[in-house]
């Protein structure tokens, strides 16, 4: 491993098949700690610290993006990547203006987890500089809010830059390893055959779903 | 569908109900001013013979008095001679009167046997004078009895005189009669008359009455009674009126509005039930998204790690895990596909031919052959509006089949910016025409049924519609169009 220091990073999530498969994909990369509520997890990162937190937006008691309010005030260090099963516009767009680094609509491919968090916890990214709130439109603080029209349209933006951000990240991951594959994938805690299957689809992107 | 409804107003009619009214009304009228027109005419000929009667009664009174006058006038002869030649004065009185009232009798008679008999009696009354002054006067004052013998002498012309007079009584009597037979002809024929067009006065009234009630009534009636059973709700029913005139232009209105309610009804039902499905959707999409997580993660964990069976058969457990996916987010799409509309000019060529170069892994295989025509431009939100085409040009090259052709032709109307996509396949079976945008409904093994159902939705919030219809000859034709109204707005 002469890529990344194993990242910690801690799941938060109540539903444990989910919590399961989440700590699977990550923890041959990461040092991955796992809770099933934000009360637990706030516990957590004040006893130690994450590089960083994916949480789930819906959470018996507190809520992901509560979560996310206080991880951003008392340990801003850490990164967070919101979950959700029900991708909805209007949480999307609240959640990156809260600072979260990533919105993940389930079910996410283990390659993109593994990606999600390489972006978030690698220096590379910060010098990118694709911080997703610069696109994400900052919600007013008022009840009423922007209309949908308006979040869907921010969220999309948000969407778009994050897509040219992996496009941008793997590229700079590949200079940065002098093109080499294999010591790209292993500093992005990847294997070369999710290397190479991110690689084809941020080359040529997707259609639509 | 939203075929343009037939309205009335398009068609050339003739507005006749006002001048129906007026004709009728101006009947009546006139046949009255007819009677009344009739009905003065006789009251004049009555009133003409009234005078011709008054007339012939002055003229025997006149008569009358000229035989007084004539026998006074014989009477005073007779006096001066008895008194044997005292004075004339009374005698010239007499005479001037009788004179006076022949000239009055001349004056107002026409009838010849008449005028005959006042020239007879004039002609006697002169002689009987003549004889008076010029024999019987200048005997008076000398011999009395010479006189009186000419005085007896002249009486026969008095006599004469007299006969005349009854003669003209007679004859002014005649006339009389003539013109009272005249009048009681006159008055039986106007009540004759009368009693006719009293007759045809009603008749007329009745027929128009008739008249009115067929071309006004009627159709009001069938007016009201159509537009209560449509304000009853029952938008399917049709007014049947189809005269050329107000009420046949009212009806087609209220038909043209009831078809309209109707689709709007159908419209509103439809966008209901998507919204229903997408609630659903969005309450269910918590619960499969979890276990589609599960499944998807271990899957893609794990397809470095197999041997190449397996992992062929885990490959395809993982597509059928994406499907599941996007059976959800369609369904959550369909829920609320107006909201999210980011409008932006859009080259719809452009789009078409992006939509066709990424489809084209697919097309290949199948030897299909793929064409884009055409240029328009439209305000649309440029994703949601791609995602529409790209369902209706991939449904068009599974339909194809080996070797088909799919020709996507991009166009503007004066009304619609275009987008049709006809394939080569077997086109749509007439039993499925009414499903084929019903959410969930396929006929693929692989489809969602969720593909035309969001995009329809999709078009549709932006004011558009997809049209689905066969071919001329071969293959299916879906019309996607978007309203250009919309797109000159904000230029």
């Amino acid at each position: 491993m002469s890529g990344l220091p194993r990242a910690r990073v801690l799941v938060v999530e109540d539903r444990g098949s989910v919590r399961g498969v989440l700590s699977a994909i990550l923890a041959p990369v990461h040092e991955v700690t796992a809770c099933a509520d934000g009360a637990v997890a706030l516990a957590l990162l004040a006893a130690r610290e994450f590089d960083a937190v994916i949480t789930d937006v819906r959470l018996p008691g507190m809520s992901g993006l509560e979560l996310l309010r206080a991880v951003r005030r008392h340990a801003p260090r850490a990164r967070v990547l919101v979950m959700t099963a029900w991708a909805n516009a209007r949480d999307a767009a609240a959640a990156l203006a809260l600072g979260a680094r990533e919105y993940l609509a389930k079910p996410v491919d283990a390659d993109d987890l593994l990606l999600a968090v390489a972006r978030a916890v690698d220096p590379l990214a910060g010098a990118e500089g694709d911080a997703p709130e610069a696109a994400a439109g900052q919600p007013s603080g008022s009840g009423s809010g922007p209309g949908d029209a308006e979040v869907e349209a921010a969220l999309r933006r948000a969407e778009a830059s994050r897509e040219a951000a992996s496009r941008r990240w793997l590229a700079a991951l590949l200079r940065t390893c002098g093109g080499d594959l294999a010591a790209a994938a292993a500093r992005a805690g990847l294997n070369p055959a999710a290397l190479q299957r991110l690689l084809d689809r941020y080359a040529a992107p997707g259609e639509a779903p | 569908m939203t075929a343009s409804p037939p309205t009335g107003a398009a068609l050339p009619r003739r507005f006749s109900t006002r001048r129906r009214l007026v004709l009728a009304f101006s009947g009546v009228v006139g046949a009255m001013l007819l009677v009344f027109g009739l009905q003065a005419l006789a009251l004049r000929r009555i009133d003409r013979s009234v005078d011709a009667m008054e007339d012939g009664d002055e003229q025997m009174q006149l008569a009358l008095q000229l035989g007084a006058a004539i026998h006074e006038q014989y009477g005073l002869q007779g006096q001066y001679v008895l008194d044997g030649g005292a004075e004339l004065t009374g005698y010239e009185a007499a005479r001037a009167r009788a004179a006076s009232l022949l000239d009055r009798l001349e004056a107002r008679t026409h009838t010849p046997q008449v005028v005959a008999a006042l020239g007879a009696i004039r002609v006697a009354s002169a002689e009987l004078d003549r004889v008076f002054r010029e024999q019987v006067a200048p005997a008076a004052r000398g011999v009395a009895p010479v006189a009186a013998l000419a005085h007896d002498r002249s009486h026969p012309l008095v006599t004469g005189i007299q006969r005349s007079i009854d003669d003209t009584l007679a004859q002014l009597q005649g006339a009389i009669a003539a013109s009272r037979g005249e009048l009681e002809d006159l008055e039986r024929a106007l009540l004759r008359g009368l009693a006719v067009v009293l007759a045809v006065t009603a008749a007329l009234l009745a027929a128009a009455m008739l008249y009115l009630s067929r071309s006004v009534a009627r159709p009001l009636a069938v007016l009201t009674r159509g537009a209560a059973v449509l304000g009853s709700g029952d938008l399917g029913a049709r007014i049947a009126i189809d005269t050329p005139d107000e009420f046949g232009a009212l009806a087609a209105e209220l038909n043209a509005m009831a078809l309209r309610l109707r689709e709007h009804q159908a419209r509103l039902v439809e966008s209901e039930k998507l919204a229903g499905l997408g609630r659903v959707a969005a309450g269910i999409a918590h619960e499969i998204n979890n276990p589609l997580q599960v499944m998807l993660g271990y899957l893609s964990l794990n397809r470095d790690h197999l041997d190449r069976g397996l992992a062929g058969q885990l490959a395809a457990v993982e597509e059928e895990t994406l499907r599941c996916k996007q059976i959800v987010d369609g369904m959550l799409a369909l829920s609320r596909p107006e909201v999210v509309l980011a409008r932006q000019r859009v080259d719809l060529r452009v789009l078409c031919e992006d939509v066709a170069e990424r489809l084209l892994p697919q097309a290949r295989p199948a030897a299909v052959r793929l064409a884009v025509s055409g240029a328009a431009e439209a305000l649309a939100d440029g994703v949601r509006l791609r995602q529409a085409v790209f369902n209706l040009v991939r449904n068009a090259i599974e339909a194809a089949g080996y070797e088909g052709e799919v020709d996507v032709r991009v166009g503007a109307s004066e009304l619609w910016s275009e987008i049709s996509v006809a394939d080569t396949g077997p086109g749509i079976p007439p039993e499925l025409r009414g499903r084929l945008f019903e959410p969930l409904f396929t006929t693929k093994d692989g489809g969602t049924g969720l593909g035309l159902s969001v995009s329809r939705a999709i078009v549709r919030a932006h004011g558009g519609d997809i049209l689905a219809r066969n071919g001329d000859g071969v293959g299916a034709v879906f019309v996607l169009r978007l309203p250009r109204r919309e797109a000159g707005a904000t230029a």
